[in-house]
């Protein structure tokens, strides 16, 4: 999925995700979806990063 | 039930409990009454029981005359509902739970009525906590202006505690769901340290974002109510098993000395005008009191925002999964189509990339800590908005700013009420802390409220 998501996507990616949508919501995600892909692919992460939340006292002491 | 009881704080009514003035009995008696002559306008409720709390009230005065009754025991209070109560129906304000009765109770509910706490009902909410309203359940309007939202999701909540119908409530928060409603509604609210206060028994929104927090109508109540709900519990996961900070013996210390971090940029951008000058006349307060203001960078609050917004709708897209395949009309055409829908086309490289921004934002967060006790931002970027938006815009982004990105770095935060707009609706303070140093932020907020008096006003009559 990229900027020029079009509403065929979208049905593609439903389908693909078990979801019906109607012909209007298929249009209102062919919008939101690629805002919002590209809101969250714009976040800068170090390549080391893992994904997860602890306040562990082994992470807490390396502060 | 005269304006002046029914506002009480929690620790004068314990003490009129003891001294005999007043019994649990009248005043859950009086409790009630006020939901009952304001329910058709507020909306408040789900469900009231009012025979087993005027039942729990009875106990509550033998245990009382008995000797050593905790400081809530004989307390009205309600919760949101989200939360199991056994052989009670559970909502979540919304059809796809319709005549389903919890078989289990929720922990924090089990503390609150081990201390005694006299449980008078279940909550509104915004349908499963998210950002929806169920139109068979409807709205609830806020105690201050009928007009405006309470902002939710625990809508409910706050709006029994502002009316003084109950003493505290307890909701849940997500991206700020308990702060954003103290905030609008002119009370106290704490979105606890992740781990703080169990998850058991609540519904879930997002697993790693949800926090049960208390409603209040002071700081003292908060961390009355907070002293209670927190501990660990075995059966979650994410209970942090370390003894909780001493919250009510906080209150009172000197305040002298703490550093605060002041997030300029959280008071300029994007904040309506009467809420920037109430904060900073708060910060002003905080520096009277001899609180050493710093200004301080954070990590872009709006990029934690995007972060929180993809975690949740994937979570509770998946969460509700089952549901929305075998119960889709029990939902809000809302809820569904725009929100659960969503979060399932979403890529899972792509959740995965904001769980691991949220890490880096966490421990950004904690090096900015490292050099203050805490950090100061508005709750809201501006006051109740109009009820017939739950979201202005549809677009939540705005309204979570100030409160999500800590619900995705796990941090402790409190709202507590900071003045009032043009028009006469309430503003909050946000205070940020470090983990499980709720303590360092009940004190702060109660050295400022006992500064000011905007804790001691009160919605018109309803």
């Amino acid at each position: 999925m990229g900027e020029d998501l079009k509403a065929a996507d979208v049905v593609a990616a439903a389908r693909l995700a078990g979801v019906t949508l109607d012909g209007q919501q298929q249009n209102i995600f062919a919008e939101q979806l690629p805002a919002l892909l590209s809101a969250v692919r714009s976040l800068s992460v170090r390549q080391q990063t893992e994904p997860m939340l602890t306040f562990a006292p082994a992470r807490e002491a390396k502060r | 039930m005269h304006d002046d009881l029914a506002y009480l704080g929690i620790a004068d009514l314990a003490k009129r409990y003891r001294r005999r003035e007043i019994s649990p009995v009248e005043v859950t008696r009086a409790a009630l009454d006020r939901i009952g002559q304001m329910e058709s306008k507020l909306n408040a409720y789900t469900l009231v029981t009012a025979e087993r709390a005027l039942e729990d009230a009875k106990k509550a005065e033998n245990r009382i005359a008995d000797g050593d009754a905790p400081l809530l025991c004989g307390i009205p209070f309600s919760m949101k509902d989200i939360f199991d109560v056994e052989g009670l129906p559970l909502t979540c304000a919304s059809n796809v739970l319709r005549g389903y009765v919890s078989t289990r109770t929720a922990f924090v509910a089990e503390r609150l009525f081990a201390a005694g706490a006299v449980f008078v009902g279940k909550n509104n909410l915004l349908e499963f906590a998210y950002a929806e309203t169920h139109p068979d359940f409807g709205p609830t309007p806020n105690p201050w202006n009928l007009e405006r939202s309470t902002a939710g999701s625990s809508s409910g909540s706050a709006a029994s505690v502002a009316a003084g119908q109950v003493y505290f409530s307890i909701g849940t928060d997500t991206g700020g769901s308990v702060r954003l409603p103290a905030s609008f509604c002119g009370l106290v609210g704490i979105k606890p340290t992740y781990g703080l206060v169990s998850r058991s028994g609540l519904v879930s929104l997002s697993w790693s974002c949800d926090n049960a927090g208390p409603l209040t109508r002071t700081v003292e109540d908060a961390a009355i109510v907070l002293q209670v709900m927190a501990g660990h519990d075995p059966s979650d996961p994410t209970s942090a098993d370390r003894p909780p900070a001493d919250f009510v013996g906080a209150i009172g210390r000197p305040v002298r000395g703490l550093r605060a971090g002041l997030v300029a940029r959280e008071f300029e951008e994007h904040v309506h005008p009467d809420v920037r000058r109430a904060a900073l006349e708060a910060v002003q307060v905080l520096r009277s009191l001899g609180v050493e203001v710093v200004e301080v960078t954070t990590p872009p609050f709006e990029q934690a925002v995007t972060a929180l917004l993809t975690v949740v709708l994937v979570d509770a897209a998946a969460f509700h999964q089952p549901w929305m395949e075998e119960r889709p009309d029990g939902y809000s055409p809302g809820l569904l189509e725009r929100r659960l829908k969503l979060g399932r086309l979403i890529p899972a490289v792509d959740y995965v990339h904001a769980q691991r921004f949220r890490r880096e934002f966490q421990d950004g967060i904690a090096r900015v800590l490292h050099d203050v006790d805490l950090l100061l931002t508005p709750t809201s970027p501006f006051p109740a908005h109009a009820l017939t938006e739950e979201v202005p815009g549809r677009d939540f982004t705005p309204l979570v700013r100030k409160t999500a990105p800590f619900n995705l770095s796990g941090f402790p935060a409190l709202s507590v009420s900071c003045g009032f707009s043009a028009d006469g609706l309430p503003i909050g303070l946000q205070l940020i802390g470090r983990a499980f140093a709720e303590d360092t932020l009940l004190l702060v907020a109660h050295a400022y409220e006992q500064a000011t008096e905007w804790h001691t006003r009160r919605p018109p009559a309803i």
